[in-house]
């Protein structure tokens, strides 16, 4: 500890730290672990019958994206020119952004170039709006120039004034855009821009669903998100991940039913947190779990102890399969008894186990019970 | 029975959880081992011994299901330190408004003996604590504190070196001041 040691505040705030000792707390585990479980519980656990997966569907809100920023004032308002720039952008569309703006500061005076007449003006000299490098809109006061000294008149100006700015782009993906209006501050014109960034999807989507996870253990929490088409003539769904630093990384889903998300699972207890989607349609619910790569996100083989393909499939008959993905893993499991009326009942279960990229269900089954809380998920586990 | 059975799919026994249990343990002894100093972190960059203790918690349950990847790194208390961090801001974030309370200033420091004027000194610099800025906390607590270096200081902090340096200065100047009051008011 060395130099601090010596340090007098370091010696006042160890003493400090004497307070936290006398907050005498027993065993933390029960409360972390019961933290955890509350954590993965909140989507429910278990991939229930297709009306129960159906009916989480939930309704869509429109994707949004980072698209606003506003830039700290240049200098303090009341004692000297400043300019703040509140930009906005959001895409129509695959192909459209949407933006608006609004310039609020105190400039001083403005001169008609010409005659030098003071002219009754407060606020930016111009205005440009540039998307991806190319100006799309502007604005210009004409011949005026600065006029050094002269009274801060304070303004608030909105644009576009008239019709919304609705540009196109490209292609789908990330756009910047850029809005410059420079400013008079005692006689001299002072560039103020603002700059945003803002995603458009391919075909357009929804986020069905979303949930926040620290997926690859780096310490902040990752957004994992359900994106439905909103082109109804276009079946694929995605998996998205956008990640702490500002990357996003994308599947396409095998399944155009309406799924949802659960929280994620450390599956192979490798300290990564894997993606699971389910969706059901009729009577029939499947599930998909996904290897989250900082570049890919890999959707995971299920294969049955054998070798051979078996999907993660639950059917809506009490004689059937049934598949439960909760905080230990994944199970499959049926009644041993189908006609059962008392819970919780005995039931044949199989775990899967993953290991690299494949999840494989257990050969030997094992004799567990299954409960229906009134009030919550169906809950798996020892007898 | 429903919570019986919602308890058992955390901890089963059997041919369940094998894996899960011994995770259990090795983290149970990371957690006995690490709370104190963990805690004491906490309550410097909460300034609050109730939010301290759930922001450990919290952070601790944020770690738990990452456990056998963070326990291979060099220290896993660097991993934990920067997660109570990120709550930290993330909380403050969503609170930036509320202001503190001091009311429990003096029944906190009842529990030290003050031979030296210690309280005093302690209930000031508590009082300057909470009044810095979240990033002047941090970084003041993470560096004269934890005696980190800049570097891992900025890392923890997610931030460059240079805002590390003069979100210290300026916090270690705040408290130095209010160090200097109480001493004077103390004499």
């Amino acid at each position: 500890m060395n130099t601090q040691q010596r340090d007098p505040l370091f010696e006042s705030l160890d003493r400090l730290t004497g307070m936290a000792d006398t907050h005498l707390v027993g065993d933390r585990m029960p409360d972390i672990q019961r933290r955890v479980r509350v954590a993965r519980q909140r989507k429910g656990a278990g991939l229930v019958a297709a009306a129960a997966v159906l009916a989480v569907g939930g309704s869509g809100v429109w994707q949004t994206l980072p698209s606003e920023r506003t830039a700290p004032p240049v200098t303090n308002p009341g004692t000297t020119p400043w300019q703040q720039i509140t930009v906005n952008a959001e895409p129509e569309g695959s192909d459209h952004v949407r933006i608006s703006f609004t310039v609020t500061g105190e400039s001083t005076a403005y001169a008609d170039m010409g005659t030098g007449d003071p002219v009754d003006y407060a606020g930016p000299r111009s205005t440009d709006v540039l998307v991806d490098g190319k100006v799309v809109a502007g604005s210009d006061r004409g011949a005026i120039s600065c006029e050094p000294g002269g009274e801060l008149t304070p303004y608030t100006m909105k644009f576009p004034v008239d019709e919304p700015l609705v540009v196109p782009v490209s292609s789908p993906g990330e756009h910047t855009i850029v809005v410059n209006a420079p400013y008079c501050a005692d006689g001299d014109l002072v560039e103020s821009t603002q700059t945003v960034v803002v995603t458009t999807e391919a075909a357009g989507f929804t986020t069905a669903d979303q949930l926040e996870a620290d997926i690859d253990g780096d310490g902040t929490d990752d957004v994992v998100e359900l994106l439905y088409p909103k082109d109804v003539t276009v079946e694929d769904q995605l998996l998205r991940v956008i990640w702490s630093r500002d990357e996003t990384t994308t599947a396409t889903l095998p399944q155009n039913w309406e799924g949802y998300l659960h929280d994620p699972v450390d599956l192979d207890s490798d300290g990564d947190l894997e993606l699971i989607v389910s969706a059901g349609g009729g009577d029939m619910a499947e599930g998909w779990v996904f290897l989250a790569h900082p570049d890919s996100l890999e959707r995971v083989k299920t294969v049955d102890a054998a070798g051979n393909e078996l999907s993660l499939l639950s059917y809506g008959e009490p004689t059937a399969w049934q598949t439960w993905l909760g905080a230990e893993g994944v199970h499959s499991y049926r009644l041993i008894d189908p006609t059962a009326t008392q819970f919780p009942a005995p039931v044949e279960a199989r775990k899967w186990s993953l290991a690299g990229n494949t999840l494989t269900q257990s050969e030997k089954s094992v004799t567990m019970c299954v409960s229906f809380p009134p009030h919550g998920p169906r809950m798996l586990g020892p007898c | 029975m429903y919570e019986h059975m919602s308890e058992a799919m955390i901890g089963p026994a059997g041919v369940l959880g094998d894996s899960t249990r011994a995770k259990a343990d090795d983290f149970g002894a990371y957690v006995r081992a690490s709370e104190r100093r963990h805690k004491r972190l906490a309550f410097l960059l909460t300034g609050d011994l109730h939010e301290a203790e759930d922001l450990l918690q919290a952070a601790y349950a944020k770690v738990y299901p990452h456990w056998s990847k963070v326990r291979t790194y060099d220290v896993p208390d660097a991993y934990l330190r920067r997660v109570m961090l990120s709550l930290r801001t993330s909380w403050w974030r969503r609170s930036r408004n509320r202001e503190w309370s001091v009311a429990d200033l003096s029944e906190n420091s009842n529990h030290i003996a003050d031979p030296a004027g210690t309280v005093i000194e302690s209930q000031a610099l508590l009082l300057a604590l909470r009044q810095l800025p979240e990033r002047q906390r941090a970084a003041v607590v993470l560096r004269h504190w934890c005696d980190l270096s800049e570097a891992d200081t900025a890392a923890a902090m997610r931030c460059s070196v240079g805002t590390v340096k003069s979100n210290t200065s300026k916090g270690l100047a705040h408290l130095r001041a209010a160090l200097g009051q109480a001493e004077g008011g103390a004499s």
